[in-house]
């Protein structure tokens, strides 16, 4: 039997496809040739994305303090507890995995029935912030392209998006672009990816210059853009000649219609929302100089980070990006929730939650599904931090070393089990269908908010995603149209909703990366990037069997250095290698790859926990107060 | 009439296709169109909703997925002592009506390759149950390209039952056994058919080949690949796009390869665990795919991953062993790949030596 | 083998030994009864609930005819290995087999024979030996050269010592690393190519009439092939085994493949001189 149509959940290009099943067990998928996300092609998660349904290592039942436990007695558990404590020492975290009509609800559990605004959801806050400032623009979501725009585009500015395989959408239409229909790619990107032989014009940046890079290409078009810095101090912050972002600027203004490509989740743009700043400025230049338009298609690793956000799961936003201080919005959401007042001030973001949850300045953390784990790469720190709480409610799918210090353990439904929608990195609305019955105990999220907020006193119940989303569009109008049960829902791009607020953030100067020098000692920069797709903790990957065995093969930390420069200094590509900083050294395995510059080693991310003790700790952007890997040089040996 | 024999050329009228495929006391696959207009073989469909000849070109997904299924159980098993095994029961009688000539010379390599040096018991348990009613295409798709792969349009041989869509009627040909054995008994549905429907049958096909978009000059990429003549360079630009998703392997009606996993539910309240072995889609496109227990692999880059496959599809000792090239030109990789490294394209690229602008429209 | 092809049959273990610290011998009961195979065939094994991997039997068909047990001889590396390794006397396992080609033994009968392995390979060059042990007449001059990494890593080390003992078998090991007792023993130190050298003085190889065996880790059985070609050994007399990532053992998953050729069915046993035709033939390595 064939479900009804739906949509991959592993990340933000959404595409559409169908269930297999059979006897209520799922054994397939149908890839659907007549979505406009994905044409008929799915990258091996999708593929195989059936497959977590079919495992057999879930949570069934409710725990507390590790016992199992009735779904009743668990709900009047947390209730109690939760009474306990002020508002301001409770705080929820969601998921950019999450439903529209989830999120909803977790926003709503928070400021209606906690009190609190310290709600947010993983997702590395510098992406939130990216989104956030690209959103809240002059443009506005206006600016956002679609992959029908993406086919129209002549020029493709790809700044910093990495591998081929991270968001495959996108790869195949500037791969089709480019082989068969002849438009011109710039590729800017610190290392080779498999797109540079298909540039037209490929720079490599010094790291961590983005932002100024594309601050002197507004610059090199419009001469009264402001430069704080001379030609050559661009030079040497760069790495490139006059000549290299002359020819990427002329090439940029040869477009009629542009689109630039932007990784959100990568760490190379350190200062994500300034490079966002600076991308919107460029195509504002190029707008100016006659193109006929100018998007923005920012590449997001969830599938429904956009819709968290406008759900309001943030500490400072409600629904329909409204700011928990606008009146009018305060007032509306109050009558709609039927509550007096909402809470005023601007909560504690993610990290800022996990800070306090270490320093003991939080109690409670309710903890939705398990993005954060893939966020938030060092398990142990977490956990000890976490450990701290007096109340640490999850409500997820899969054991973790999180449920292990949790007091309560809700079972989540996963994909396939559940219904509702998301937002896709265009801003398209796409439909999830549930298409087995939860196992055992499991349940949505949004199910267990409402019986524990019932519990509280605040009667919230839904019977249905219908009813939510009657709900949600009262307060977010733009989602009049959507609807889950029509079977022709014609997913309708949020593009012509532009957020009349103030830029908020970002609109400092552009600031040189602060880089350590190497020498002979260490000659390496040691940067961490997110390499790989997000798979490494994705539990619900994790969980497909042959998912399960493509990241195994990752789990060896390992460095990307050039191949011939790590051919030279004596290293095997594959062979174990010694890197040593000037906090310690650790045992790595050596991988080449000619994509790296010279000078430049690279650490995937997932590994930065093992090689904590030599890189350092992460800081913390002042502004985003999201995380910051430090850069160290190193050097790298042979083990013998 | 007469009774039916393999060979004979029979008429069935249109309007009493519903009756027919009604008289049939077996369950039916059938293309229809899924809810946004995907088209898929479903099993026992409402007769109203399988697709006209003319409404489809083929399914997303080939129908040979029905006799070697995305995931498959292969056992159950109850372990308290010592295990008790239990398999599933023997499969249905399945008809397939629909299914283009594509899909049913890949059955033929299916059934080949499922028993060759051993006999693959849960294909063969289905293929020996299933008779296939193929409908020749007159309108081929814009990824279609069977003439080069001996894939089709219209099959000369290794069909059960081939209909050739007339308009208000088929042209009914038996090419086998099982075909024969479908319509003996049910001739009452059947008129002899003339020598000039034969006529405009042979007039028909010769037209249908002219309607190819695509051309794919298998021959060339055998010879080049055999020989081993073709540029490090050139399987590098090639091997840099693909993504190594599996989707050409998935759809690919030729593509064998699967994993098999054991699964294990919580134990029972008497310490029995039961649980099942089965079997799903692999690739060997996927680096695991030929991962050794100890991390080593033959095929530890995406460029030697990238090679194995088209040497599978286009050495000439595959195809002395298989008996054909590894293609029958259905198109369906066209479709769902990221990165214009379909067969077409490879092969395409390998003949050209060129890598931009290979799709030849 | 069952009717249905992925079908175990049941096998009891009845003894596990222990080789080496990551090293077991697995004697197995199958319930149907006794099977009959060749030296170097292999056997799936399922720890029901984990998965099934392949493992050559290290008993040999006569001691099976003898005795009714077949053996297999299992490093714990990977998931199903580490199961196995978990499980006791009594336990269930299930059993595919015999699988694979196995060793040509008939092109041996008259020839001298040379068996050489390293390491974990060992185990069906053991089935292949006690074969012909077990059938002495039918071979010329048998010579075993064994290489370990340590002296603990050795496998079979009774049936080592017994075969070293033997007045009609060559038998000469050695170490990369010795132990004390090693040392003590003034016994040899190095890679087993260094045994060859020996050889030369010893029993030189006359190459008209030398069959070889080797199993062991790739690095090896290439350095093996090049000091038995320095030696003129025609390469159709070189035989040995090609290691892949197998998983269902009958030619059909396709994890296996190398070219055109299936190692489950094909092989795993071959000569060296179809490795080579065959890296020729699949442009890809073969050892």
């Amino acid at each position: 039997m064939v479900s009804g149509k739906t949509t991959c959940g592993f990340c933000g290009c959404g595409c559409g496809l169908y269930l297999l099943h059979e006897d209520g067990n799922a054994i397939g998928v149908i890839p659907s040739d007549k979505d406009i996300v994905n044409e008929g092609r799915l990258c091996i998660r999708g593929w195989h994305i059936h497959q977590p349904l079919r495992n057999t290592e879930r949570i069934l039942h409710p725990l507390v303090k590790g016992e199992r436990a009735s779904y009743e007695d668990a709900v009047s558990f947390v209730a109690d507890v939760l009474r306990r404590y002020p508002p301001e020492r409770v705080g929820i975290i969601g998921s950019a995995s999450a439903t529209n009509e989830s999120s909803y609800v977790v926003a709503k559990f928070a400021r209606a029935v906690i009190r609190t605004n310290n709600v947010d959801f993983p997702g590395r806050s510098r992406v939130t912030q990216t989104l956030f400032q690209l959103l809240s623009s002059q443009e506005g979501a206006s600016v956002l392209c679609s992959f029908e725009d993406l086919a129209e585009a002549d020029v493709l500015f790809c700044i910093g998006i990495g591998e081929s395989d991270r968001y495959p959408q996108v790869t195949a239409r500037i791969f089709k672009a480019v082989v068969e229909d002849g438009r011109q790619l710039l590729l800017i990107d610190t290392w080779q990816s498999d797109f540079a032989p298909y540039a037209s014009l490929y720079l490599s940046p010094k790291p961590f210059s983005d932002e100024f890079l594309l601050r002197a290409l507004s610059k090199a078009l419009d001469g009264s853009i402001p430069m704080p810095f001379s030609s050559e101090q661009v030079r040497s912050i760069t790495g490139l000649s006059d000549e290299q972002i002359m020819a990427a600027a002329d090439l940029l203004s040869s477009g009629r219609r542009v689109v630039a490509i932007y990784d959100t989740a990568s760490l190379i743009h350190i200062r994500s929302p300034h490079c966002m700043n600076e991308l919107l400025r460029l195509l504002r230049v190029l707008k100016g100089m006659g193109a006929e338009w100018c998007r923005i298609l920012p590449m997001l690793e969830r599938c429904n980070t956009a819709g968290a956000l406008r759900m309001g799961v943030a500490p400072d936003l409600l629904p329909a990006f409204k700011w928990v201080t606008d009146a009018d919005a305060v007032q509306k959401t109050c009558s709609i929730w039927g509550v007096d007042k909402l809470p005023r001030n601007k909560g504690m973001n993610f990290n800022q939650m996990l800070m306090a949850a270490e320093r003991k300045e939080i109690s409670a953390l309710i903890i939705i599904g398990d993005d954060i784990l893939t966020d938030y790469p060092d398990h142990e720190l977490l956990k000890s931090a976490l450990s701290n709480l007096e109340l640490l409610v999850m409500i997820t799918a899969y054991h973790s070393p999180l449920t292990e210090v949790a007091h309560c353990v809700f079972p989540r439904a996963i994909w396939g089990e559940v219904d509702g929608t998301c937002v896709n990195m265009e801003g398209r609305v796409c439909r999830l269908v549930s298409v087995c019955e939860p196992k055992g105990d499991a349940r949505d999220e949004w199910q267990v908010l409402c019986d524990v907020a019932t519990k509280l006193g605040y009667t919230m119940r839904y019977s249905s995603c219908a009813e939510i989303e009657d709900e949600l569009k009262r307060l977010v109008p733009e989602y009049g149209d959507i609807r889950l049960e029509r079977a022709n829902a014609k997913t309708c791009l949020l593009r012509e909703t532009s957020i009349t607020i103030p830029t908020y953030s970002a609109h400092g100067e552009i600031s040189p990366p602060a880089l350590p020098s190497t020498s002979e000692e260490f000659p390496f920069l040691l940067i961490t990037e997110r390499y790989y797709l997000p798979w490494h903790a994705d539990l619900l990957a994790l969980h497909s069997s042959t998912l399960q065995r493509e990241f195994r093969l990752r789990f060896t930390p390992h460095v990307f250095v050039n191949s011939a420069v790590g051919s030279s200094i004596g290293l095997r590509d594959g062979m174990p290698a010694t890197i040593t900083t000037p906090h310690g050294s650790a045992r790595v395995t050596s991988i080449f790859k000619e994509a790296i510059p010279s000078g430049i080693a690279i650490l995937p991310e997932m590994f930065f926990p093992q090689l904590r003790h030599v890189i350092g700790r992460e800081g913390v952007d002042e502004q985003t107060g999201a995380p910051i890997y430090p850069v160290v040089v190193a050097r790298l040996e042979r083990t013998r | 009439m007469g009774t039916v024999e393999v060979g004979s050329k029979l008429t069935l009228s249109k309007g009493r296709l519903n009756d027919f495929l009604r008289s049939l006391d077996a369950p039916l696959a059938a293309p229809i169109r899924l809810e946004h207009g995907e088209v898929h073989f479903a099993v026992n469909p409402p007769l109203e909703q399988i697709l006209r000849d003319a409404e489809y070109v083929n399914s997303t997904i080939s129908p040979v997925a029905l006799l070697f299924p995305q995931t498959e159980v292969l056992f159950n098993f109850r372990l308290n002592g010592k295990p008790q095994l239990e398999f599933p029961p023997p499969p249905q009688p399945l008809i397939i009506f629909g299914i283009r000539s594509c899909d049913v010379a890949a059955m033929r390599y299916l059934e080949m390759f499922f028993s060759r040096s051993f006999v693959d018991t849960p294909f063969f348990e289905r293929a020996k149950v299933t008779t296939l009613i193929s409908i020749a295409c007159q309108r081929p798709g814009k990824n279609c390209f069977c003439p080069c792969c001996a894939g089709g349009p219209f099959l000369e041989d290794g069909y059960d039952i081939q209909l050739v869509d007339f308009g208000e009627l088929f042209l009914v040909e038996v090419g086998s056994e099982k075909g024969k054995q479908l319509l003996s008994g049910r001739e009452g549905f059947f008129e002899l058919a003339s020598e000039e429907l034969v006529e405009r049958r042979n007039r028909l096909y010769e037209e249908t080949l002219q309607k190819f978009e695509i051309a794919s000059h298998m021959g060339t990429g055998v010879r080049k690949l055999t020989s081993r003549s073709v540029s490090e360079e050139l399987w590098k630009m090639m091997a840099s796009r693909c993504i190594e998703c599996g989707g050409c392997a998935f759809v690919c009606p030729l593509c064998t390869c699967f994993d098999v996993v054991d699964h294990k539910l919580p134990s029972e309240n008497d310490g029995a665990v039961c649980g099942w072995r089965e079997r799903c889609w692999d690739c060997c496109q996927f680096a695991g795919y030929s991962m050794e227990a100890a991390g080593v692999s033959p095929r530890p880059d995406k460029l030697s991953r990238f090679k194995r496959r088209f040497y599978h599809k286009l050495s000439y000792f595959y195809m002395e062993m298989d008996g054909r090239v590894g293609c029958v030109g259905c198109g369906r990789c066209i479709q769902v790949c990221f990165g214009v490294v379909d067969m077409p394209a490879v092969v395409n690229t390998l003949r050209e030596e060129k890598v931009f602008g290979v799709r030849l429209r | 083998m069952r009717e249905h092809l992925y079908e175990p049959m049941l096998a009891r273990i009845v003894e596990v030994t222990d080789e080496t610290p990551d090293v077991k011998t697995f004697t197995l009961q199958i319930e149907d009864g006794v099977i009959d195979y060749r030296p170097g065939q292999f056997a799936e094994v399922s720890v029901f609930g984990v998965g099934e991997a392949p493992f050559g039997i290290s008993s040999s068909p006569t001691w099976t005819k003898r005795t009714g047990y077949i053996q297999v001889t299992v490093r714990a590396v990977g998931k199903v290995t580490r199961a196995l390794h978990s499980l006791k006397q009594g336990d269930y396992v299930g059993v595919r087999a015999p699988l694979g080609n196995g060793f040509p033994v008939e092109r041996a009968e008259g020839k001298r024979v040379i068996i050489v392995g390293g390491g974990i390979g060992l185990p069906p060059l053991r089935s292949l030996l006690n074969y012909m042990l077990d059938n002495r007449e039918r071979f010329g001059k048998i010579t075993v050269l064994y290489g370990a990494r340590t002296p603990a890593d050795m496998v079979f080390k009774r049936e080592l010592a017994e075969w070293s003992a033997r007045p009609d078998l060559e038998y000469l090991d050695t170490v990369d690393i010795a132990d004390e007792e090693w040392q003590r023993l003034g016994k040899r130190v190095g890679v087993v190519t260094t045994l060859f050298p020996i050889l030369d003085e010893q029993s030189p190889i006359e190459p008209h009439n030398t069959i070889a065996f080797i199993c062991g880790p790739p690095i090896m059985i290439h350095f093996v092939i090049l000091e038995l070609e320095k030696r003129n050994v025609p390469p159709e007399n070189i035989i040995s085994t090609l290691e892949r990532h197998m998983k269902c053992g009958v030619g059909k998953c396709g994890h296996c493949a190398i070219g055109h050729k299936y190692v489950c069915v094909d092989g795993p046993v071959f000569s060296w001189a179809e490795m080579k035709e065959l890296e020729w033939m699949s442009a890809e390595k073969s050892v």
